[in-house]
């Protein structure tokens, strides 16, 4: 067969190998970010969280850093689905107002508040920004559904 | 015609024939023309090869059947992928320019230098090995490209590219089998394995095409609206 049948049939199995396990990866994943984004609950989730990031907020200024410490890892993972939300959303179009810069500052940022010793106030200023984050992503998500993207 | 190789050929008729059926009772011909093309010239050309052998079973009409497949193979899997980006543009032209670029480099491996079978032989097989790779890695960034935007593949898509996959791949062993083992001995075993990989392939498709679709997720329904006219 040779060296050059040899790679050919090696390139052959890797494709499908690679087909086949990113499918099977998918499946396992299941729930994709587009059927959040297209969810008819959408709106509403929006209102809960501003209502639980507000809500928060109030207990943080009561409690002091140590309560901000811990509400730390539920943002992160929070601005983590935002980020899938913004890079799938790049095949539409692409995104106002910087939105996928906007959230990678948040991820890296969100961290960073168990060491500040104001941390109630920024907590709101980087809260402020995630609502304003998810609120471009979902008006992103309007124009695919209505089909008005370029 | 070898009667085993008649018999398996007329099973694979015979699936073609229920999966042909399938796509047009189902209408799935809306969801991939190219895909219907791809079976209906492969059903005709195969009954022509049974019913009139001395005319089209010879190698210089394999070949040039084959190379019609083989383009009509590259034809499902772009229509496919540009299909299933049909409501996202920017990863649509994406695809479009690496699939663009992967055919290039496709087209410029079948020139590369390579070691003949043994034996003297009218079949192609480097151009059918280098084919067959290339169509797989075609399908695979078709794959790749839309998990990594987490755009779903329609379930009677997903069905036909995993069908291409294992029968190809099956296709590409035997080839190299072929090319290992010379041409005498190993057309022979091309002919026993070949139509046997593709009838369990056709039932694959048989089955994808005629079962109810799952009921769409809301990203589907938006992102898929061929699949889900109103």
């Amino acid at each position: 067969m040779g060296l050059s049948g040899v790679i050919e049939f090696a390139v052959a199995a890797a494709a499908v190998v690679i087909a086949l396990g990113v499918m099977w990866w998918r499946d396992a994943r299941g729930h994709s970010g587009w059927d959040d984004l297209f969810d008819p609950g959408m709106p509403e989730l929006q209102d809960q969280i501003a209502r639980k990031f507000s809500a928060e907020e109030r207990a943080a200024r009561s409690f002091g850093e140590r309560f901000v410490a811990g509400l730390v890892p539920g943002r992160v993972q929070i601005v983590g689905r935002f980020a899938v939300y913004a890079r799938i959303l790049a095949a539409a179009a692409p995104l106002p107002g910087r939105v996928r810069e906007r959230v990678a500052r948040l991820r890296a940022t969100f961290p960073a508040l168990t060491d500040q010793p104001s941390g109630s106030d920024a907590l709101a200023k980087l809260d402020a920004e995630a609502l304003d984050a998810c609120r471009a992503l979902t008006a992103a998500a309007e124009r695919v559904e209505r089909g008005g993207v370029k | 015609m070898d009667p085993a190789r008649a018999l398996v050929g007329d099973l694979v008729g015979v699936l073609m024939f229920f999966l042909l059926a399938a796509i047009v009772a189902r209408r799935r011909y809306r969801l991939s023309w190219s895909f219907f093309a791809y079976v209906l010239t492969v059903f005709v050309s195969d009954r022509l090869q049974r019913a009139v052998p001395a005319t089209f079973d010879t190698a210089a009409v394999w070949t040039v059947k084959e190379s019609l497949i083989g383009w009509l193979k590259v034809v499902v899997v772009a229509e496919i992928g540009l299909l299933t980006f049909s409501r996202l543009p920017r990863g649509q032209r994406l695809l479009w320019r690496v699939l663009v670029m992967l055919a290039m480099l496709g087209f410029v491996a079948m020139l590369a230098p390579a070691s003949l079978p043994r034996g003297a032989s009218t079949i192609p097989w480097v151009s059918l090995a280098r084919g067959q790779a290339a169509v797989l890695c075609l399908l695979a960034t078709v794959v790749v490209i839309a998990a990594h935007y987490q755009v779903p593949l329609h379930p009677f898509h997903r069905g036909v590219l995993v069908g291409f996959a294992l029968y190809m791949l099956g296709y590409a062993g035997a080839i190299a089998c072929a090319r290992t083992l010379g041409y005498v001995p190993a057309y022979r075993l091309f002919l026993a394995m070949d139509p046997t990989a593709y009838a369990a392939t056709v039932g694959l498709w048989a089955w994808t095409a005629w079962r109810p679709d799952p009921v769409p997720t809301p990203a589907a329904r938006v992102l898929h609206p061929w699949a889900y006219p109103a």
